[in-house]
């Protein structure tokens, strides 16, 4: 019984040598940058296949080890190797996270590189603008996105009446009324399910400078939008899934909804297709969504993991990714054939003259729980309009700077 | 033998009574695999991302396209090694250091005993989320291992230390209530041969707790198979250190999930543990827990 | 002379103790200590700071986090009630039905293993997995299982439930997994327990005229009265660590009605970088466990005659 059990110890402990002997992977010579993303499938394959080969060719020195993380907890992964130090050099991560991590020192500003200025002249303003925080910006944009209109062609014609993709929400409202059923859905409270339909009918979160939002949270104008969503919702036109305990947007647009507004990531076929979401009192609106790439603080190499962001903002890679849905961010290729000869691409690209940001701030969070919270009350909890947008207007002051 | 470790011999001979507790059983467990069934049902099924309705426990078609797909991942197999080497070796050093740290804190007399055990107590109702960050700094200055110049992090060996280490405490606890049952007379005709602890331990009360020690290897087996968290933090930036529930959360799309892969997954990821369950409670947990097969 | 004397021996009996004791506990308490302790007096200690994760920079605030945990919002008395309740609920269900499967398992001819395996089977299935499959089985409007079957099926209900976005059903749906996956784990150890209860015990009282529900009530449940304690403990503190179906199930929502302590510890620490808020609830759920177990002890030792642990 002792022998056996000192011969399985040693067993134990030659295991643990061989283990530990088997790890060493570091050449000194060449540079490895390890490069964080959430791509999925798709997207990973035209990035091993496509970009990775692309880089190879040029920087035969630089290894790219490209990590696909899970999106769902990404965020708490990117805040957990700030801990740990055992971070990416480079990483694709939210507009909406950006000047968190900045204010947390999480990333590098790259404005400190000579050729910034150069660089960034060629991006859009609206992606590029994400990066900024008190002055610097902390990332390239990588490829943005917003949401547009999803609408099944077979339903609208056999529910509503409509043969043709109407162009204003009063047209939708009129024509959706009396029908009896949801004809439009969204998931839930949050800022990206919501904003779109706050700002569609008339809502404002803050000043141009997001740094008030009492006069514009409150306002007659939010509240009223607020209240037409509630009214919308008593006439069986609107319905909040996570509210109403209404079927999911996926599943529900194959035969009950007739529109939901969502990413291009969507499976769009030949019945249920992308459209720029119909304006209300004369406007459309729409939030910005999209991927900066950071170059980490933790980085040894940030020279180099800057060349890697670049690289990914060039034209051929933008246009390798745009294949899987990744719209572009830089200006040359806004009216290219490749996105306006595209039946989604274009519609998404046009929805994002309309679209606006969130709130750029390293408080996103607290500002996303407050809004969340101040929504379920209302919606939910029936509580009054008007007194909850003022105390969350108030709350979120407090987190604007 | 005062103790019933063979049912046969019990005398619970009236047969309406065995059949109540048949039908009784059987029912519970119809109730109990739903969720099984579920899981079952949809791994066949192919989706548009959107789960059916009305639900399905049992499958239409036996289509095993999307466990065709899992097993083909080409990361796969790796996967599957590194799970069953980190949690083999885990289960192995994890039980055979908390059964000495047992003894020690059972059968020993020495001054601060109870304050030590007080302490990995409350270790125990600590939540452990907070612990990864200083225990990755500590792995990180582990650099006196040759061949390790970046310490620990993202290796093998970190990992099962941190399992090991974490698991040490709950198992202490849960051994040493069986090794004090152990009865003292036993050790005594040790003690009486000239044997000292090791004797006694290695003779009487590892061959006595065989039923306590392969219970809780069990419990460890499933924590250490199933556990995502810490893994993903050591070592999911080292594609060949991946581990069954790394590969299982990438099935979950960003946008959208196929279920039919994550179920097909999660009972592939299954079957391993269910066979070392039946091995093991048919070899190991039997008879006492409690007492253990002793006549007083 | 006589108490230094004493004092003498004493110290050398003390350091024969730990000599001996050394060689057995020295393995596992090195690793604790570097792993668990180091870090968990981190922890303790970042509760009273303000820690900036990158720049790893730690500054003393006192009672700041405690004072903003507890009075800032709702969502820590949400939370706090939340594990409360889990633990009223769940526990008692848990040994209640393990303790009746494990009877009847054991009391069985044939098949033990069938039901041994079948009921343990959820608690060796991943919690990620199993959260999954319970938010199918209780998606809301026509996705669910059960709305399927309350009504479509059985017409019980008129409408729909919208189980995971309210406050009840969404903690019902919550207590009712904790319940699931952890029965087996306890029936497990029953059944050990009860197989080491003298058969003779049952065989007199078979004489006497009892049925098995009177055997049940005065010989198993005496006899198993400690692995109860042990498994009450046990779920207890697992009550505290709820976590991943909350995330999965809920995330809370809601605002924050079926939100759980080790939700929001993480969520304040990876999600908005409160690391002292965070560690100040892991501090006040940790004490917390350790008073419900003094008072557990108590109470059970005072029933047990001062028996045992």
């Amino acid at each position: 019984m002792k022998k056996s059990l000192t011969l399985l110890l040693f067993m134990i402990l030659g295991l643990f040598t061989m283990v530990a002997c088997t790890d060493t992977t570091t050449v000194p010579e060449d540079i490895t940058l390890t490069f964080w993303h959430t791509y999925g499938d798709s997207e990973e394959a035209v990035l091993t296949d496509t970009v990775l080969p692309l880089w190879a060719a040029a920087h035969p020195n630089i290894t790219i080890n490209a990590v696909r993380q899970d999106g769902s907890q990404y965020h708490e992964m990117v805040v957990m190797s700030f801990g740990t130090g055992n971070g990416p050099d480079v990483a694709r991560i939210d507009i909406s996270n950006t000047a968190s991590y900045a204010e947390q020192g999480g990333l590098v500003a790259l404005n400190t590189f000579d050729d910034f200025d150069t660089v960034s002249a060629l991006y859009l303003d609206g992606p590029l603008s994400t990066s900024l925080y008190k002055g610097s910006y902390y990332g390239l944009p990588l490829d943005t996105n917003c949401k547009a209109a999803v609408v099944n062609m077979n339903l609208l014609e056999s529910e509503l009446g409509l043969t043709e993709i109407p162009a204003t929400m009063e047209e939708f409202i009129t024509a959706a009324t009396g029908r009896g059923t949801f004809s439009i859905n969204v998931s839930g409270v949050g800022d990206w399910d919501l904003y779109p339909y706050f700002w569609l009918f008339g809502g404002s979160l803050t000043n141009d400078e997001f740094t008030q939002a009492t006069g514009y949270l409150n306002s007659a104008a939010s509240i009223a939008s607020i209240n037409k969503l509630k009214e919308l919702n008593a006439l069986d036109i609107f319905t909040i899934r996570d509210i109403d305990g209404t079927a999911d947007a996926w599943a529900g647009i194959q035969d009950t909804y007739v529109m939901f507004f969502e990413g291009p990531w969507y499976g769009f076929s030949e019945d249920i297709v992308a459209a720029t979401i119909p304006t209300y009192n004369g406007r459309s609106a729409s939030v910005v969504g999209g991927e900066n790439i950071s170059v980490f603080s933790t980085s040894e190499h940030p020279e180099a993991a800057y060349e890697f962001a670049k690289f990914m903002t060039s034209e051929a890679v933008q246009l390798a990714m745009l294949t899987v849905g990744q719209l572009p961010i830089l200006k040359s290729l806004v009216t290219s054939d490749a996105v306006l000869a595209n039946p989604k691409w274009s519609v998404y690209m046009k929805q994002l003259e309309s679209a606006q940001a969130r709130i750029p701030s390293p408080n996103n969070d607290e500002i996303k729980t407050i809004w969340s919270n101040a929504m379920t009350e209302i919606f939910l909890n029936g509580a009054d309009v008007t007194a909850t947008l003022t105390a969350a207007a108030t709350a979120m002051d407090a987190e604007l700077d | 033998m005062m103790v019933n470790n063979q049912y046969t011999k019990f005398k619970t001979k009236n047969r309406i009574t065995q059949i109540f507790i048949w039908t009784f059983l059987i029912i519970a467990l119809i109730v109990f695999s739903i969720p099984f069934l579920i899981m079952i049902a949809s791994s066949f099924e192919e989706f548009s991302y959107v789960l059916p309705y009305p639900p399905k426990l049992f499958p239409t078609s036996l289509d095993f396209a999307a466990y065709r797909y899992v097993l083909e991942q080409h990361n796969f197999m790796t996967a599957l090694k590194n799970s069953v080497i980190n949690t083999s070796i885990t289960v192995v050093v994890a039980v055979f250091i908390s059964s000495l740290s047992a003894y020690g804190f059972s059968r020993i007399e020495f001054p601060g005993r109870e304050l030590l055990f007080g302490v990995y107590l409350f270790t125990l109702m600590m939540p452990g989320f907070l612990n990864i960050i200083p225990q990755f700094v500590v792995l990180r200055n582990i650099t006196f291992i040759p061949g390790l110049s970046r310490g620990l992090v993202g290796s093998r060996l970190g990992l099962i230390l941190i399992y090991t280490a974490t698991s040490i405490c709950g198992h202490t606890f849960f051994l040493r209530n069986f090794f004090k049952n152990v009865p003292l007379a036993l050790s005594e005709s040790v003690v009486v041969d000239g044997g000292g602890h090791f004797s006694i331990f290695f003779r009487i009360i590892l061959p006595l707790s065989k039923p306590a020690i392969g219970t809780m290897s069990i419990f460890a087996l499933q924590g250490f198979w199933e556990e995502y968290f810490t893994a993903k933090v050591l070592v999911g930036a080292n594609e060949a250190m991946i581990t069954l529930p790394l590969l299982l959360q990438r099935l979950n799309g960003e946008h959208a999930t196929r279920w039919e892969w994550v179920f097909a997954a999660s009972l592939l990821a299954l079957i391993p543990i269910i066979i070392l369950f039946i091995v093991f409670q048919k070899k190991l947990v039997i008879g006492g827990l409690t007492q253990g097969a002793v006549k007083e | 002379m006589k108490m230094t004397l004493t004092m003498k021996k004493r110290i050398k009996k003390g350091m024969k103790g730990w000599l001996s004791a050394l060689p057995f506990i020295m393995p596992g308490l090195i690793l604790v200590a570097v792993f668990i302790i180091y870090p968990m007096l981190f922890t303790i200690k970042i509760s009273f700071s303000d820690y900036r994760i990158v720049t790893g920079e730690i500054t003393n605030v006192g009672l700041l986090n405690f004072k903003n945990v507890l009075f800032e919002t709702k969502d820590f008395w949400y939370a706090y009630r939340n594990n409360f309740l889990y633990a009223l609920v769940t526990v008692p269900l848990i040994i209640f039905g393990g303790l009746i499967f494990s009877y009847l398992v054991n009391n069985l001819k044939k098949g033990q293993s069938i039901f041994k395996v079948g009921f343990y089977l959820p608690v060796i299935t991943s919690w990620v997995i199993v959260s999954l499959v319970f938010k199918y089985m209780f998606g809301n409007s026509n996705t669910g299982l059960m709305n399927y079957l309350l009504v479509d099926v059985f017409h019980i209900l008129d409408e729909y439930v919208p189980w995971l976005y309210r406050e009840w059903t969404g903690n019902g749906a919550i207590w009712l997994m904790g319940v699931w996956k952890n029965m087996g784990w306890a029936m497990l150890i029953f059944l050990a327990a009860l197989q080491s209860i003298p058969i003779e015990l049952y065989e007199s009282a078979s004489i006497d005229g009892a049925g098995l529900w009177d055997k049940f009530r005065f010989i198993t449940i005496a006899a198993v009265k400690p692995t109860i304690y042990f498994v009450m403990v046990n779920m207890i503190i697992g009550s505290f660590n709820v976590f991943i179906q909350v995330m999965l199930l809920t995330s809370g929502n809601p605002n924050g009605t079926t939100s759980v302590l080790q939700y929001l510890l993480y969520n304040r620490a990876f999600n908005k970088f409160e690391f002292g808020e965070a560690s100040a609830i892991g501090l006040i759920s940790a004490v917390t466990i350790v008073l419900l177990t003094i008072i557990l002890n108590k109470a059970f030792l005072l029933d047990r005659n001062g028996n045992g642990e």
